[in-house]
């Protein structure tokens, strides 16, 4: 367990000093390392060090909020100087209710032991990725592993002064047969040991090898079983949609939807910022509270948006803990103070093995990966993706043979209203198309929309 | 100061004994605002630095980053990043290797004439401001609006061990817009991009109150006046921002070197091109599309790319052959290629550079838009997009219309609502017959990497017909 970085706590008592009303300021230091695949080569090892604050201030209502690197004494006081100056220019922020001031977090972290003192090799978790996919099928692999550690502090005009470590691993690993014949398997993990690099490596080469010589598919409706890679970063899409401000934007199609049903009775998606094995698992949230676990979807129903104190207090109910902590690094803007979002989301599994489910298909498809998901309106939730990898029929129960070339055009909520099945086994995804962790089991979906090109 | 830094980083490669070495210094200063429903919701500003060293030897790569800007981190960096190239070459069988490169010694700027650093955040908001009244005033019912404005100016330092050393400064602008219209319980959104290379100037000639205003108005047509496609087969006539996306995705893309050759396999995919394909049709004569990273104050503008070599104009497709592939220094190594075309670039000094597009669109042609309209007895026309995606070896892809018109005998009429262009990428364009006059360029943030990098580029090119197409995808 690590102290406070002391540079936190002079950060708010400078800004309140000179004239702040709120402040918010967060150190992280990070290790990280990557290495990546391509044509079972080794194409690059990457390292990045950086340590880095976010600093938010607000006086009379008006808001704003930078990004320091590598911060200091000097460099934080011209900070909170030019913020001050900067506040005096802004209009008040009519959204904007304040930070939280109380019933703050106590945890520490849970920071795997291996990946903070430095020996976890992502080359080695690479190769046996590779290794497994050549074993089980696979002629030629690509694909990403990353370990990282953090160090957080935040400190608070509320009253909040707290520190966490925190580490993370991932494994990506996509493997062909041929051109046309590929399978795609991700892991996430808070810990070395908790990462499947083999299994990732396994799946994704089994797939490609019955990916082999595939035919264009047909358009129609199918039940779909889905694999956890695939529909977790639909789920993932959903959680973020959850955010209260999304919703007020027009990102969103939950709008309006609260206690109302958006999803299958066997639908329920928690947010878990507090999971031990969660990516982005931290106690705490930019305010202070404590992460928790929100039930967003219960049984098929819209429990909750995704709140701030800002956003909790306008809409009359209390914080969620989801002052999350994007944007901080990448924009230099305001993060979850102003913006909620979730940490990790979980798609709650259901009875079936996830052979039973696809047990349960007469005439339909499986679908291991998508790609490429657009809106053309966020606000009723349709939407088209892509399915890439591994497209298998299943005919009378059984996984048959690989078909290319569709695509999926559907509705958000309609897609949900008919998850007919989860399994039992699931599966911490993160990748491009699922930015938020998203732990997910297989889900059967039935009467899915497939489309294809024309000519 | 960067100087010291690439000094103290190279003393430390050649202390190693590295073959290759390239520093990167950048510091870039950044503002956002952004304005919900009529409510100033983010007022941000940034300025982050840092350094990176990239170093290919005894056939591996490595790369580290630091955003710590002292001679210590710079000497570390290149310790690291040339015990990751040892420790990458240890699992390679075939060396990284780079085409030898012409050296530059060169500083450039983008100028600008309203400069960035002079404005108020009250221009800022006040601009913004401006544009949600623009949008209201049209009366249509638009209960979700979300617009951002924001510019970045990168001060950017590159020097390899090859002699070349490029100091640049590029400042960009960009606006975003979402409006949702919601008409009789049914709605309709819209999301667009502005961008320039340049100051404040290119934010007053884009005239985003009338694009604004003419969207919203659009939406409302399309909610209470718009029909279905036609089911069968028709011409198909698309304006700019649709002939543009066509170029990004299913031209650039695939050309990316990269892609061909597996680099980018495990995110951002491959490509239905191969290497053997270059010269193959793809194609009708009309299908010439060009990438220009050196376009003036365009989004995408760069001089030199992130290996320090000279951009310039590739035609991609070239009278609806495969002309050329975009490359960086490794990929056109890897070909037996003398040299790189300039197409390596990285979001942030964080990033390790790779094959990238900057400014992508259709060459102009030489007809009027009214002449695509002639002879077209029954057609749709495609203004814009909302919904669009392609798959990962960039051969299917699909555009739905916001904007677009029945054409019946030559004359635009009536409003279509969604028109769905779904098609493989040969079959797209192979029905262009015509192109016209009438360029334009559209910003946008283009995705590739891992991790994710966003580059700003141009899409663009000029209205173009395509003879005999099925609306809506395959029946079955």
């Amino acid at each position: 367990m690590s102290d406070p970085d002391p540079l936190v706590e002079y950060a708010v008592r400078r800004a309140r000093k000179a004239g702040a009303h709120e402040a918010v300021a967060l150190v992280q230091s990070q290790h990280a390392e990557q290495t990546r695949l391509a044509n079972n080569q080794v194409s690059i090892a990457v390292s990045w060090d950086s340590r880095h604050m976010g600093l938010f201030l607000a006086k009379g209502g008006r808001t704003t909020s930078t990004n320091i690197d590598t911060p200091t004494r000097p460099k934080v006081d011209d900070a909170v100087r030019r913020l001050l100056k900067f506040l005096k220019m802004l209009p008040v922020n009519e959204d904007y209710r304040g930070i939280a001031s109380r019933g703050f977090a106590t945890g520490a972290g849970k920071p795997d032991g291996a990946i903070a003192e430095g020996q976890a090799s992502t080359n080695q978790i690479m190769v046996a990725a590779r290794d497994a996919a050549l074993k089980a099928g696979a002629l030629r692999t690509a694909g990403t592993a990353y370990v990282s550690f953090s160090r957080t502090s935040l400190g608070t005009s509320g009253g909040a002064l707290l520190a966490a470590d925190t580490t993370g691993a991932t494994v990506s690993i996509r493997a062909f047969t041929d051109k046309e014949a590929s399978g795609h398997w991700v892991h996430a993990s808070s810990t070395l040991k908790g990462l499947d690099a083999k299994g990732s490596g396994h799946h994704a080469g089994s797939l490609a090898k019955r990916a082999r010589n595939p035919v264009i598919g047909k358009a129609g409706k199918f039940d779909v079983v889905f694999d956890p890679l695939a529909i977790a970063a639909l789920t993932s899409n959903m959680g973020n949609m959850a955010s209260a401000t999304a919703v007020e934007s027009g990102f969103s199609y939950l709008g309006r939807k609260v206690g109302r049903s958006v999803a299958s009775k066997h639908v329920t998606v928690v947010d878990d910022g507090s999971s031990s094995l969660g990516l982005n698992s931290i106690p705490f949230d930019v305010e202070g509270l404590p992460t928790r676990r929100t039930p967003i979807v219960l049984k098929g129903v819209l429990k909750t948006y995704l709140h701030n104190t800002s956003t909790a207090t306008r809409n009359k109910v209390a914080s969620t803990g989801n002052a999350s902590f994007d944007h901080f690094r990448d924009a230099g803007g305001p993060g979850g103070v102003i913006t909620p979002s979730p940490w990790n989301l979980e798609m709650l599994p259901g009875s079936k093995s996830a052979e039973q489910l696809f047990s349960k298909v007469d005439h339909g498809l499986y679908i291991t990966n998508i790609w490429y998901t657009r809106y053309q309106n966020y606000v009723t939730g349709d939407f088209s993706t892509i399915p890439r990898d591994a497209i298998l029929a299943i005919e009378g129960g059984q996984v048959q043979g690989p078909l290319r070339d569709l695509r999926i055009t559907e509705n958000m909520r309609s897609l949900y209203q008919r998850v007919a099945a989860l399994s039992k086994e699931t599966r911490q995804i993160h990748s491009w198309e699922c930015e938020t962790p998203t732990t997910h089991p297989y889900a059967l979906v039935e009467r899915v929309n497939v489309s294809r090109s024309a000519q | 100061m960067a100087d010291d830094l690439a000094v103290s980083a190279f003393k430390e490669c050649a202390r190693l004994n590295a073959a290759y070495a390239e520093v990167r210094v950048e510091k870039t200063r950044a503002n956002s605002f952004s304005l919900k429903n009529g409510v100033l919701e983010d007022s941000a500003s940034s300025a982050s630095e840092g350094l990176s060293v990239r170093v290919v030897t005894g056939g591996g790569s490595g790369f580290a980053a630091s955003n710590e800007l002292t001679r210590k981190a710079a000497t570390e960096a290149a310790a690291k990043a040339f015990a990751l190239a040892v420790s990458a070459a240890a699992f390679n069988d075939k060396p990284v290797t780079f085409t030898r490169e012409a050296s530059y010694y060169v500083d450039y700027e983008v100028r600008q004439k309203k400069a960035l650093k002079d404005l108020s955040p009250d221009d800022r908001i006040g601009y913004l401001k401006a544009l949600d009244a623009a949008a209201l005033a049209t009366k249509v019912h638009l209960p979700m609006r979300y617009l951002a404005v924001g510019d970045w100016t990168t001060q950017k330092f590159y020097e390899n061990t090859e002699g070349t050393r490029i100091r640049s400064t590029v400042p960009r602008i960009h606006l975003f817009y979402a409006i949702a219209a919601v008409e009789g319980g049914a709605s309709q959104q819209f999301m667009f991009q502005f961008g320039s290379s340049g100051g404040w100037e290119f934010a007053e000639s884009w005239h985003a109150d009338l694009k604004i205003a003419e969207q919203a108005r659009t939406l409302k047509r399309a909610l209470t006046k718009g029909k279905s496609a036609p089911k069968e087969s028709v011409d198909l006539v698309v304006g700019p921002y649709v002939s543009g996306i066509a170029a990004h995705e299913s031209c650039g893309h695939p050309s990316e070197a990269d892609r061909i050759m597996g680099r980018e396999a495990a995110q951002a995919g491959e490509s239905f091109i191969e290497v053997d394909m270059l010269g193959s049709r793809i194609g009708s004569q009309e299908a010439t599309v060009i990438d220009d990273p050196s376009l003036p104050n365009s989004y995408g503008h760069y001089l030199f790319d992130d290996e320090g070599v000279k951009s310039g104009p590739r035609r991609l497709y070239d009278a609806g052959r495969i002309g050329t592939f975009l490359h960086n220094r490794q990929t056109a190594a890897a070909l037996d290629l003398p040299h790189s075309n300039g197409s390596s670039r990285a979001e942030s000094y964080a990033d390790e550079p790779i094959v990238r597009m900057g400014n992508t669109y259709v060459a102009p042609g030489d007809h009027s838009v009214e002449e695509l309209f002639e002879g077209v007895k029954l057609g749709v026309y495609v203004k814009d997009f909302m919904e669009w995606n392609i798959d990962d070896k960039r051969y299917n892809q699909k555009y739905v219309g916001t904007e677009a018109y029945l054409i019946k005998n030559g004359r635009v009429g009536a409003p279509v609502r969604n028109p769905v262009i779904e098609l493989t990428t040969p079959a797209f364009w192979s029905a262009v017959d015509a192109r016209a006059k009438d360029v334009d360029y559209f910003s946008a943030t283009c995705g590739k990497g891992d991790p994710m990098q966003g580059a700003p580029v141009f899409m663009g090119g000029p209205s173009m017909r395509l003879r005999d197409i099925r609306l809506g995808g395959a029946s079955k």
